[in-house]
């Protein structure tokens, strides 16, 4: 290892660590304490962005099941709406829209990698996502997640998980 | 093992949330204020990152892997690799949603110090800013890679970290060699 290499790996102070560490600090209970109540304010708004993203989903999926070629634009906006819909739900509760919307997003990832289209497992999946985003499933969805899983997870299974495309 | 994640202090530090949709930037910044963070803005997109990062005042960024499709790796290195960028030593927080393969290793390999795993989790993000306060590591700057130090496997994760990400480990002789000697 060359001597310039060392000289450049060094620790440099950045505003962020000078400031995070000087006291008076804010502790992990506190903190989690005003960010869970932060959360809590936001319920409402919640339920109002993942009906739009529904929406939106919704008219996503139809655009791209109109198109036999995959993947094509509809289907990446399927991929990110879905995706945005399960970055949300386990924050508010609803682990159920989490887990759908990944397994959503899981399908696509396989169809745009298969260069497939699958018109039934796109729309079971948007119904199942609109199904578990109703309080019913929140939290543990009483016991009708697993089921409800697997039956996606069979769908998903149906295209091989790619092996080499990266990110 | 260390021990419990340490207070942080976050009054005055701006933050930088890149994020592709509305929903996700509010969430962020509703518990990133609750800390004591302020401000906290918003870009959608890597050109609006990439313009507010330019102006220096950028103290932390938040970045999703998903910006513009998949690009949030790439404004991580961009940052990184521009000598004249102001912001290029900040800690970087990459977020992820739907995982795939390599995109902890991208991300990682952009420059990035952590991965969160999305679901946002008040505890989740705090420990992570907690731990990137009080661990600094060695900036590396090489011709393939320019970043934090990669290796940190050793020094484990915060006791009591919610563990919702997946942490780097890698083994890159060099950058060992490098940082030992940056530490003394």
């Amino acid at each position: 290892m060359s001597n310039k290499m060392r000289n450049e790996a060094r620790i440099v102070p950045t505003r962020f660590t000078q400031i995070a560490r000087q006291k008076p600090g804010i502790s992990r209970e506190e903190a989690i304490q005003a960010g869970q109540s932060a959360v809590l304010d936001m319920e409402p708004e919640y339920l109002e962005w993942v009906d739009g993203l529904l929406r939106e989903l919704w008219s996503a999926v139809d655009l791209a099941c109109q198109e036999d070629a995959f993947p094509n634009s509809h289907g990446e906006d399927a991929y990110g709406l879905s995706n945005q819909i399960r970055n949300l739900g386990a924050t508010f509760d609803y682990e159920a829209v989490t887990h759908v919307a990944d397994s959503f997003c899981e399908l696509i990832h396989r169809l745009t990698e298969a260069k497939r289209n699958d018109h039934h497992a796109m729309r079971t999946h948007l119904n199942a996502l609109r199904l578990v985003s109703t309080p019913t499933f929140k939290r543990d969805g009483g016991g009708e997640l697993e089921p409800l899983m697997n039956a996606l997870g069979q769908l998903v299974d149906h295209y091989p998980e790619p092996t080499g495309s990266v990110g | 093992m260390q021990g419990p994640a340490k207070d942080i202090n976050l009054q005055n530090i701006s933050v930088l949330v890149a994020d592709p949709g509305e929903p996700g930037f509010q969430i962020t910044r509703s518990i990133l204020r609750s800390f004591g963070a302020d401000p906290v803005v918003h870009a959608r997109n890597v050109a609006q990152a990439s313009k507010l990062i330019e102006r220096g005042t950028v103290d932390l960024l938040i970045v999703n892997y998903h910006l513009d499709g998949k690009a949030g790796a790439s404004l991580v290195r961009s940052v990184r690799e521009d000598r004249r960028n102001p912001a290029r030593h900040i800690p970087i927080l990459m977020t992820l949603g739907h995982t795939t393969i390599g995109a902890v290793t991208l991300s990682r390999d952009a420059g990035a110090n952590m991965v969160l795993t999305l679901p946002l989790s008040p505890g989740g993000l705090y420990d992570r800013l907690s731990w990137m306060a009080n661990h600094p590591r060695p900036f590396v700057d090489q011709e393939n890679y320019v970043g934090p130090c990669r290796r940190f496997k050793d020094a484990g994760a915060p006791g009591g970290m919610e563990r919702r990400s997946v942490d780097f480990e890698v083994d890159e002789d060099e950058e060992d060699e490098a940082a030992a000697a940056a530490v003394g």
